[in-house]
């Protein structure tokens, strides 16, 4: 288990990486705020903009998502560094839950920025415990970020690779946006039936399995790449 | 179809739905041994 | 119709007969054994075709109407078998993939390839039959039920890999690749499975034979081992088509005089 040891250094690597691109942080940001305008403007009116703020707010996420894990390979692929890495005396599991992790914190900043923007912008009346709101947002960062990590390293090296993306990441993810717009919608509307817990509970499940199986998939990744 | 054969419960006619699945499976099954046909290795094989 | 019994010969037969002696006859002129056939897939192919059209026949004109359904429930014998074997051939592609990561060996690469397609394939025209069954007995072509929903999501899927497949141009990246995403995608069609039980649905649940009448249950039964065995037809004809793309990418043989 010595590459448990591993894993906060490439974490910390990876959001140095981010800190340095500060830029691309801040293009997911506005990236899902123009999208939550757009979701905004797409609708017949805005009493029902209270109604949709939880879907909306996980559409942002999913689109700002798959953007950022575009890049989360493409920067090592332009310079030459992922062979570097692997030359390194890192573990291929090390380097899989550093940058799982590293996503999971960046969803989590973007998720930091747009909640407060939903609030503001679709006013839903927030009749829930506020700290499941950050449940849900942790379980739902996570359960995004597993497999795209992984959908990521498949796609970077494939030809047409922004658009294999999300063909191949969506399908996966379908359950995770279900259940974290479910259950942030829920929240907003008050949860008469507890059913909130029900739907943390499948984000939870889903996390571990991906969690658990996609760093082994991982490594036979990067044992052929 | 008639108020009377719906209180009854069971579905009436349909046919041209059941004419259709059965056509498109037949269009399927046809069109796949096609694709396989043009794309099966010629020669140097048997 | 008159039932398959009263047929002075039922269709099946008659095209089963017909295949015989054109195939004797072939054998005969070109001095082979009368039963050889080229590769050993075209015998469950040739079973599957027969037996596929004697069971359309009988789901069609001989089965009885259902008692709640009428008639729309003959749609099931094309939609009900397509179910079955699109998860059966979607477990094998599990299975191969599983294998192709532990062993590294190409043939389980190119099963993989093989069944993703045929398994896609059987995949849409269960959705469509899906579609023209559910338009006359829930009133609408799609519902956001579960289990439509989860099917359409591994279909999908599916085609991802497929679409990954073809775009990677490094044969060993894509064999392992192709297995990566298809282990991956085969997560979701769990889910499909087990989402019956997750969410409660219009969709029946998975009937049991014993739920079933008899005679329903005897020609289902036909049609599911007809598309069976025609599935392994397709599936050994795409796997022979992946083989053959295999060889002609191996590097070709050394010239003589560079090996003297």
């Amino acid at each position: 288990m010595s590459w448990l040891w591993q894993v906060p250094a490439v974490v910390a690597k990876e959001l140095l990486v981010e800190w340095r691109e500060r830029s691309r942080v801040s293009g997911l940001f506005f990236y899902s705020f123009a999208l939550l305008l757009m979701v905004a403007f797409a609708m017949p009116n805005t009493k029902m903009l209270a109604d949709i703020a939880g879907g909306a707010l996980w559409l942002g996420l999913l689109l700002a998502s798959t953007r950022s894990l575009d890049q989360s390979f493409k920067v090592e692929l332009e310079n030459g560094a992922l062979e570097g890495l692997v030359l390194w005396p890192v573990d291929p599991l090390a380097l899989y839950y550093g940058k799982a992790i590293a996503n999971t914190l960046v969803l989590l900043l973007v998720a930091a920025a747009i909640v407060p923007l939903v609030i503001v912008l679709y006013h839903p009346e927030i009749k829930g415990d506020p700290w499941q709101l950050v449940g849900i947002l942790v379980l739902g960062s996570a359960a995004l970020a597993a497999p795209g990590t992984l959908v990521a390293a498949l796609t970077v090296q494939a030809r047409g690779s922004s658009a294999l993306l999300p063909m191949l990441l969506f399908p996966l993810v379908v359950p995770v946006v279900l259940a974290s717009a479910r259950a942030t919608m829920l929240l907003f509307d008050g949860d008469l039936m507890g059913q909130v817990d029900d739907w943390m509970m499948l984000l939870l499940a889903f996390d571990l399995v991906h969690w658990s199986l996609d760093g082994l998939l991982f490594t036979r990744i990067v044992d052929e790449g | 179809m008639t108020p009377e054969t719906v209180g009854s419960g069971v579905i009436q006619g349909g046919w041209e739905y059941i004419y259709a699945a059965y056509a498109l499976s037949w269009v399927m099954l046809i069109g796949y041994t096609a694709s396989l046909w043009f794309r099966a290795p010629r020669g140097g094989e048997e | 119709m008159p039932p398959i019994e009263s047929l002075p010969i039922s269709p099946g037969a008659a095209v089963g007969l017909v295949a015989l002696v054109a195939i004797v006859v072939a054998n005969q002129r070109a001095g082979r054994t009368p039963w050889a056939l080229p590769r050993w897939e075209h015998a469950f192919g040739l079973v599957g075709l027969c037996t596929i059209l004697n069971g359309q026949y009988m789901g069609l004109f001989e089965a009885p109407r259902e008692r709640m359904m009428g008639e729309v429930a003959r749609i099931l014998y094309v939609h009900v078998p397509s179910a079955w074997l699109t998860m059966v051939v979607f477990l094998f592609t599990f299975l191969f993939a599983v294998a192709f990561l532990f062993t590294g060996r190409k043939v389980f690469d190119q099963l993989v390839e093989a069944t993703i397609e045929v398994g896609v394939v059987l995949a849409i025209l269960l959705q469509c039959t899906g579609m023209l069954f559910a338009k006359p007995t829930w009133g609408m072509y799609w519902d956001w039920d579960p289990r439509l929903v989860s099917t359409a999501v591994m279909t999908l899927s599916f085609i991802g890999v497929l679409t990954l497949r073809s775009l990677v141009v490094d044969a060993d990246q894509r064999a392992t690749w192709t297995s990566v995403g298809a282990i991956l995608a085969s997560t979701s069609m769990a889910v499909t499975y087990y989402s019956v039980q997750w969410w409660r649905s219009v969709h029946q649940m998975q009937s049991s034979p014993d739920t079933v009448a008899k005679p329903i249950v005897l020609v289902l039964r036909i049609n599911a081992f007809a598309l069976l065995f025609l599935t392994v037809w397709f599936v050994a004809r795409r796997w022979r088509i992946a083989a053959a793309r295999a060889r002609e990418d191996e590097a070709p043989p050394l010239p003589e005089e560079v090996l003297a």
